[in-house]
């Protein structure tokens, strides 16, 4: 009995040893372990438009960008600031053509300086899936038409979720 | 007894510890990557031999990466093109002269904009410990935020981007 007694001592403390450890390894891990790794284009998916979308990965920029035409906002006042809270609805099309209409809340105007001067632009939440892992970001609306990637991916959906590898790619559009 | 109590806590022991050691490291999506230094959404980046430290945006988006300068002008050696630039380096305040090879013209596509044409010229390089030479894009510095773009030429086997660290490869700019 004395035996069993001692046995059990000394399989239960190194076992429950070893158990914290399983527990803690996500903590002791380098965070960047938790991340995926996606590349310099993605295949994503924009749920509220029900389209997908060969993204171009761009740590260069902050905020996430789509393509929207014929912006419509309810209730509009001149006024840009004003329509925070408001519905907008919108035309979207990928690379592929295919087209569908939005209609989102307004949670944001932002400034954006470029060569061409100082432009506004509606940001509303969209829920972006690439892989499996759904995450919602704010997300800008802006003509795209002249540019090959109708979605850009900013910083703003990379951010704790994502770590980008440029060797990898999901395709080129040239 | 004795004997077995401690075979069975020196054994326990051991896979504790190995399993310890091997979980911290390379998890990332099971990948070899273990070749690739991971940095931030922006770090110094040291032009070499000049050695005047930059700072830099990496930027995914970008192909070829860029440098901010003030004038250039380009000039013949040994019947070849070179180009002479200026950099300015923040931190010592002050004009560091270049000298390279023109490698070629790029033309810069605008949208809604005339294109521009740029000197693109080979660098040496020190990002973190990694040494590299790679084509630079010369620009009017006034149009960057940052001195310095680091594009996909250089990331490209190179180095994984995670945009949720900063200054990380240099412990005197860490943020």
């Amino acid at each position: 009995m004395q035996i069993n007694k001692n046995i059990v001592k000394t399989l239960l403390f190194p076992a429950m040893f070893y158990i914290l450890l399983m527990v803690a390894h996500p903590v002791l891990a380098d965070g960047d372990s938790e991340k995926k790794t996606i590349g310099e284009t993605a295949q994503i998916a924009v749920e509220q438009a029900n389209l997908s979308y060969l993204a171009r990965i761009d740590t260069g920029a902050r905020v996430t960008s789509i393509h929207a035409l014929e912006l419509q906002v309810k209730n509009s006042s001149d006024e840009k600031k004003e329509n925070i809270g408001k519905q907008v609805t919108f035309t979207t099309e990928n690379e592929k053509h295919e087209r569908t209409k939005v209609t989102a809340t307004i949670v944001k105007v932002s400034k954006v300086r470029n060569a061409q001067g100082v432009e506004y632009r509606y940001v509303v939440d969209l829920k972006l899936k690439w892989q499996g892992v759904n995450k919602d970001a704010q997300v800008n609306l802006r003509d795209r038409s002249a540019m090959n990637y109708k979605l850009l991916i900013g910083r703003n959906w990379l951010s704790n979720d994502f770590v980008v590898d440029v060797d990898k790619s999901e395709g080129i559009i040239k | 007894m004795i004997d077995f109590k401690k075979r069975v806590l020196s054994g326990l022991w051991l896979i504790s510890m190995t399993s310890l050691l091997q979980a911290a490291p390379a998890r990332l999506d099971c990948e070899d990557i273990s070749h690739m230094k991971i940095i931030g959404e922006s770090e110094y980046v040291s032009f070499l031999p000049e050695n005047t430290r930059q700072k830099a945006r990496i930027d995914t988006g970008a192909e070829t990466s860029s440098l901010g300068i003030m004038d250039h002008n380009t000039f013949e050696r040994d019947g070849k093109k070179w180009v002479h630039f200026n950099v300015v380096d923040e931190m010592k305040n002050e004009l560091v002269e270049f000298e390279r090879p023109l490698k070629r013209i790029a033309k810069i596509k605008r949208h809604e904009a005339e294109a521009i044409e740029r000197p693109v010229v080979e660098l040496k390089i020190k990002l973190g410990n990694v040494e590299l030479k790679r084509e630079f894009t010369l620009a009017d510095r006034s149009e960057f935020k940052f001195p310095v773009l680091i594009g996909r030429n250089v990331l490209k086997n190179k180095f994984i981007v995670n945009v949720n660290q900063k200054f990380s490869t240099s412990k005197i700019g860490e943020q």
